[in-house]
């Protein structure tokens, strides 16, 4: 294992570890002995190891040394056919060795360690906490690489580099003399001389490293392509990267480029960097035992995923290698009762004055971490009389160990509280954001903790533990609503783990004795966000009778807005569309109370006139006109010609490579084109000629407006007839 | 291959009012499949309906011998967490059964990863079957955790084989029905797995939607009286 250390006094040190990654293996006694004799090497030993989570007592099983994780599913797999598929159950053998080694090891990235080189490896001795808020990060020489190639619109891996940038901080160097082959050189002479801990790039995974590797085969230089700090080159590969679901949407994410002992940061592909900075990353990194390479290019499961696998090593519980333990069985009565999700309550569609939010703070890591709901404790074999129950359901919960996922969880949850406490405190701008960004992301990984209690491939999930919190959640809103109806308050929107509420003549001091009492009855955290001078309930746009849970702005009375469901906030608007609506709510967002408003809405549709007017006179300039799409197949699955995707047709034409999960971003310019191709433009191809489809963009505005305004009587024919369009 | 056009709606709302008795002794039934015989791993694919038919059929095999059924409880084992509580209950009502009774009798695991659908019925469904005296298995969405584009191929073949061996082994010794069930697919009939699947079915139906009404299409059946059992598979 190599290992990169920063010194206090900023040197870095590489240091190699003799360590080996081990894979398990259980079944009977006799099978294991046998699989023992056929493998017939030093280093397979019998240990005894919890094999399942919810297992009593350590069983026998064995250990088999690989040289690395690669190697582990090969071994694996050979055992698997050698045992039918039946004698053998594997562990510990898909998890990355840099994990598992800083899980045996027990040390975390960006930890202060004190390494000793031993004859037998390194011995470390961890200065630091995972507690730690305080903690500092050594000095990172940081730097972003750019690369311009020499065609303008669309870069293909044949154009020649044009120009090459490094930037540091404010200062840039531009490596844009001589050759190609000079460029290539100059460059790797140049990050050998800066030797930078982490480089930074805009899509570097999916083609700034692809096509550097590749434009270095084309001038015989590939062998000395050296970006990372080991003598091992950028090498072209004909791996693609992968389209994944999460949460019902599709996903790409390209291969990731690792520069072996610097930090990659691909700033497009990165969502946790994107959110939450490198500050956000390196506190992941900490928390969940995970190197921040890994961190920036992989999903927020996997990063929360490594904070239980260091549990599970840690307590000496083997990582099964594939999920095979099913659903307990229920009756189908029990699953009508059991599988319902959260609470929600609908409101009444319109504008309602000074409804009070209250929300409960991470109310469903709260509940798993306070409730002990883990996939091996909810309906436990060891407590079948626990006194611990889940609501509705009865099913007993683990009286006598803690699970892996609150044990997982209950630090980030300190934390996060801990870094809410000091960003209260915190006078100095530069100091609050950087716990800001550390606050916001445990929040990401404390989101998907739930998430992945009923993922599928979720290592230490199950969904009876996924089914349960959701029934203490329902349980806790509802006790919530009852201590605020017994106060007199009135509940007029419910969702998940929010309650809206009103009372004739409440007072801000009214709301926040009631969130006291429900802290102190549930205890469980909950905020009081603040009151609403009015808030506007939206209806469903195909039936306007139906609310949407979803669809609310409302301004609080200290002058915020809070929209949700709209379209400033959904990510496919136009900034054309997007900006008018910010306008209008902000004149709406003038109403002291309901009857206010009211008098504000002809404002409002001035505003939209105002826009109106500038598509119609073609004064809306391109950049405020994309409208940008996921696709959520391969583009030879689409049978509809739906707008995205006859961009993305003709952005293959352009032997341009799209996949699943990719954004498309595009501008309409004759959407009712009767040949397809011609309805719309990627904006790969836009240039200050393209026309753009006024009609179409009209419609996407007085769409946008009605969803407002709705709940007042507006459709889209009678704005039409306001703006003087009909 | 025998067509026939049948009134079938399977969408939640009134079902039963347009399929009258739709049983293992319906009249319309018996036409095209004849009895469900125990024993018989019956196919049903095409859309939605055939999920919708498979838990018809486990509210109808509760219903005593003289009315059709076998006074038995059922298995539902999803492997595409499509299985609907609400539609059992309505399903019940309309046949004027206790609607919670009949949610009791039925007995449901969920799959979410062909692991876990091989270890169900390789490992738990003989038990299950011996214990609750089960004569209606229903598999669902059977190919859906197989062809998950997460499952490496190589084994989620042996692991399909070793649940379907199980699953033909548990039918003919216990002398149970079981269903098995798979959404349409363009390239289903190209699947390897459906074609084992076919390969051990003994009725192989394909739903498919026309509006309101829904065309049967028997692909497959032991009784030549019944159909011409000109498959279109070439078994």
């Amino acid at each position: 294992m190599v290992i990169w250390i920063k010194t206090e006094k900023g040197d870095t040190i590489r240091l190699l570890d003799r360590w080996q990654y081990s894979i398990y293996v259980s079944g009977n006694h006799s099978d294991l002995i046998d699989l023992a004799k056929q493998i017939a090497t030093d280093g397979v030993t019998l240990e005894e190891k919890y094999a399942r989570p919810e297992d009593p007592e350590k069983s026998t099983v064995l250990r088999i040394r690989v040289s690395n994780s690669r190697e582990a599913e090969e071994f694996a797999e050979k055992i698997l056919v050698y045992g039918g598929y039946k004698r053998f159950r594997l562990y510990n053998v898909d998890v990355k060795s840099s994990q598992m080694y800083l899980y045996e090891k027990d040390i975390f990235p960006f930890a202060f360690a004190h390494a000793t080189q031993r004859s037998d490896g390194l011995e470390w001795c961890l200065l630091d906490s995972q507690e730690e808020v305080e903690y500092k990060i050594p000095p990172l020489k940081e730097l972003t690489l750019e690369v311009k190639a020499a065609s303008e619109r669309i870069t293909k891996f044949t154009d020649e580099i044009r120009e090459i940038i490094i930037s540091l901080g404010s200062e840039s160097i531009r490596i844009d003399s001589g050759d190609e082959l000079d460029k290539l050189m100059t460059l790797v002479e140049l990050i050998q001389q800066l030797d930078p801990d982490i480089i930074y790039t805009l899509d570097g995974d999916e083609f700034l490293f692809p096509y550097l590797a590749r434009r270095a085969v084309q001038n015989e230089f590939s062998e000395r392509l050296v970006i990372g700090r080991e003598r091992s080159p950028l090498r072209v590969s004909n791996e693609k990267g992968t389209s994944y679901v999460s949460y019902g949407m599709v996903h790409y994410r390209p291969l990731p480029t690792r520069l072996l002992g610097r930090i990659h940061i691909d700033m497009e592909n990165s969502l946790l960097y994107c959110d939450c900075g490198l500050q956000g990353l390196i506190e992941v990194a900490r928390i969940c035992r995970i190197p921040v390479q890994r961190v920036s290019n992989t999903t927020i499961g996997t990063s929360m995923t490594s904070t239980q696998l260091y549990h599970a090593v840690r307590n000496d519980i083997l990582i099964p290698w594939v999920k095979a333990d099913p659903e307990d069985l229920k009756t189908a009565r029990e699953l009508l009762i059991a599988d319902r999700g959260g609470f929600y309550h609908e409101p009444k569609v319109g504008i309602h004055d000074r409804v009070g939010e209250l929300d409960f703070t991470s109310l469903y890591p709260m509940l798993m971490l306070k409730k002990n709901l883990s996939a091996e404790t909810v309906r436990c074999k060891c407590c079948p009389g626990s006194a611990e129950r889940v609501p509705e359901l009865g099913y007993n919960i683990c009286e006598k160990r803690k699970g892996i996922v609150p044990k997982s969880i209950e630090l980030l949850l300190r934390k996060r509280t801990k870094y809410k406490e000091l960003e209260g405190r915190a006078s100095d701008p530069s100091l609050r954001s950087v716990y800001e960004k550390r606050r916001a992301a445990l929040k990401w990984i404390l989101v998907c903790a739930f998430g992945y209690l009923g993922f599928k491939n979720a290592r230490f999930g199950k969904i009876d533990a996924h089914i349960a919190t959701c029934a203490f959640a329902r349980q806790t809103l509802l006790k919530a609503t009852r201590l605020a109806e017994e106060r007199g308050f009135e509940l007029v929107h419910g969702i998940v783990d929010s309650l809206w509420l009103k009372k004739k003549g409440a007072t801000e001091n009214d709301f926040i004795e009631l969130r006291d009492e429900i802290y102190r009855e549930t205890e469980l955290p909950i905020s009081f966000e603040g009151v609403y001078r009015w808030i506007v309930f939206l209806p469903s746009e195909t039936r306007r009778n139906l609310p949407v849970l979803t669809r609310y702005y409302g301004m609080f009375m200290d002058g915020r807005i809070k929209a949700r469901g709209i379209a400033t906030r959904r990510h496919d608007t136009p900034e054309v569309v997007r900006k008018c609506i910010e306008e209008m709510l902000k004149v709406l967002a003038k109403g002291e109370d309901s009857s206010d408003f009211y008098n504000r809405v002809p404002e409002s549709i001035d505003i939209l006139k105002k826009y109106v007017q500038a598509l119609k006179s073609r004064r809306i300039e391109l950049d405020d006109l994309f409208i940008e799409r996921r696709l959520s197949r391969e583009i030879y699955e689409y049978r509809h010609e739906v707008l995205h995707a006859i961009a993305a047709k003709r952005l293959v034409k352009e032997k341009v490579e799209v996949r699943a999960g990719q954004s498309i971003s595009f501008i309409i310019i004759n959407s009712e084109n009767r040949f397809s191709k011609n309805r719309v433009l990627a904006a790969e191809l836009v240039d200050e000629r393209t026309p753009y489809d006024v009609d179409k963009y009209l419609e996407l505005l007085f769409s946008s407006a009605a969803t407002i305004l709705a709940p007042f009587g507006y459709t889209v024919s009678d704005l039409k007839r306001a703006t003087n369009l009909l | 291959m025998q067509t026939s056009l049948l009134p079938l709606n399977y969408s939640r709302a009134d079902l039963l009012n347009r399929l009258e008795g739709v049983s293992f002794r319906d009249e319309v039934f018996n036409s095209l499949f004849g009895k469900l015989n125990l024993g018989h791993l019956v196919f049903l694919h095409g859309t939605q309906r055939c999920l919708a038919l498979s838990e018809l059929l486990c509210v109808r095999v509760q219903l005593a011998l003289t009315e059709g059924g076998l006074e038995s409880k059922a298995l539902f084992i999803d492997g595409g967490n499509t299985f609907d509580p609400c539609l059992i209950a309505e399903y019940a009502e309309q046949l004027s059964l206790d609607s919670d009774k009949v949610l009791e009798s039925i007995l449901v695991s969920r799959a979410f990863t062909y692991h876990q659908l091989t270890s169900l019925i390789a490992n738990n469904l003989k038990p299950w079957i011996d214990r609750l005296n089960i004569k209606l298995a229903v598999i669902s969405n059977i190919l859906e955790p197989y062809s998950d584009p997460d499952a490496a191929g190589k084994q989620s073949s042996i692991f399909f084989k070793v649940a379907l061996n199980s699953l033909v082994n548990a039918i003919k010794e216990k002398k149970i029905v079981a269903i098995v069930t798979s959404l349409h697919d363009r390239y289903l009939h190209k699947n390897s797995f459906f074609k084992q699947i076919a390969y051990h079915s003994s009725i192989i139906a394909k739903l498919e939607d026309y509006g309101d009404s829904t065309t049967v299409i028997l692909e497959k059946h032991p009784a030549g009286a019944l159909t011409t059992l000109v498959s279109p598979l070439g078994l």
